[in-house]
C-alpha cells in the first residue's frame, strides 16, 4: 500500500480553483485516485493550518475539514511524547525547518510515506531529514 | 495519540502540543502563561496559534473552556461534531471523492491566492 502525507499547502490548493497550484494539486490527486491502494496520512498541524486559511469563511472552513477528516484522510496522526521528543533531537540539524515543518517531516518519514506538498523550504528540509536518517 | 478519541482527550494533546512546543521556542512559554493568567478565551488576548486550535474546535461545533491546570495547559473542550467525525473516520477503507465531487466546493473568495506561500509565511513566523 502506498502511503502519503497531504501537506497544508497541497490541500488547500486541491480544494481551492483560486490557487495557484490548484491544477498540479487535481493532477496529482488524479494520480493518487489511480493507484490501486493508497493510504492517505494527514497531520493535525495540517488540520490546525486549515482551520485558519483566510480565503475561507468560518462555514466553508468546516466543510474543508470535515471533508479531509472523513473523506480524504485514511489516517490523521496526532502528536506524542515521542514525536516531540524527536523534533527536538532534529532542531539542532542544519535544515531551516520550523516546529510545525518538522511535525508534518517527521511524519512522512516515520510512516515511510511520500510527502506531497507545494512548499519549496519543506521539500528541501524533507529531503535533507532523509538523508540524516 | 491514544485510542480512546473524544473530544477531551484530542484538545488535550493539542495543548501538551503546545506546551512541548514552547520547551523549544520560549515565546510559546510565555503566551501559554499568558493564557493561563487570562484564565479566558478572548481572540485579543491569544495568538493566532491558540486561535487556529480554538477556532478550529469551534467550527467543529465544540464549546471552549480554558482552565489553569498549572501544567500541562488543558483546553477541555465539549465538541460532538469531532466526535462524529472521528467515527467517521475509524474506517481505514475509503472511497476517496472524485475530483468532480471536490470541485463541488465553492468558496466566497474569487481572490487569486498561493496557499503555500502564505502558511510559509505562518510558519516561520511561528517557529
Amino acid at each position: 500500500m502506498d502511503k502519503i502525507v497531504l501537506d497544508t499547502s497541497f490541500l488547500s490548493a486541491l480544494v481551492n480553483d483560486k490557487d495557484t497550484h490548484h491544477t498540479s494539486a487535481k493532477k496529482q490527486y488524479a494520480a493518487i485516485l489511480e493507484r490501486p491502494s493508497v493510504w492517505l496520512i494527514v497531520s493535525v498541524i495540517t488540520l490546525l493550518e486549515l482551520s485558519r486559511i483566510t480565503w475561507a469563511t468560518p462555514p466553508e472552513r468546516a466543510g474543508i475539514l470535515s471533508t479531509i477528516i472523513s473523506k480524504i484522510a485514511s489516517e490523521i496522526i496526532y502528536l506524542d511524547q515521542n514525536q516531540m521528543d524527536y523534533i527536538e533531537q532534529l532542531v539542532s540539524l542544519d535544515t531551516n525547518l520550523k516546529p510545525n515543518d518538522f511535525c508534518i517531516a517527521l511524519t512522512a518519514l516515520r510512516q515511510r510515506a511520500e510527502l506531497l506538498t507545494f512548499d519549496e523550504k519543506l521539500i528541501k528540509g524533507f529531503a535533507k531529514l532523509r538523508h540524516f536518517q | 495519540m491514544s485510542q480512546e478519541v473524544n473530544g477531551f482527550c484530542f484538545i488535550t494533546y493539542v495543548a501538551d502540543f503546545y506546551k512541548n512546543i514552547a520547551q523549544i521556542c520560549q515565546k510559546f512559554i510565555n503566551i501559554i502563561n499568558f493564557v493561563v493568567k487570562k484564565k479566558s478565551v478572548s481572540s485579543t488576548y491569544l495568538t493566532h496559534n491558540t486561535n487556529a486550535v480554538i477556532g478550529m474546535l469551534k467550527d467543529s461545533g465544540g464549546q471552549v473552556y480554558i482552565n489553569n491546570y498549572n501544567k500541562p495547559v488543558a483546553v477541555l473542550v465539549e465538541i460532538t461534531k469531532w466526535q462524529e467525525l472521528q467515527q467517521q473516520n475509524a474506517s481505514p477503507v475509503k472511497k476517496l471523492p472524485t475530483l468532480k465531487e471536490l470541485e463541488r466546493y465553492t468558496f466566497s473568495s474569487t481572490k487569486p491566492v498561493d496557499s503555500a506561500k502564505i502558511i510559509r509565511k505562518w510558519r516561520d513566523n511561528d517557529g
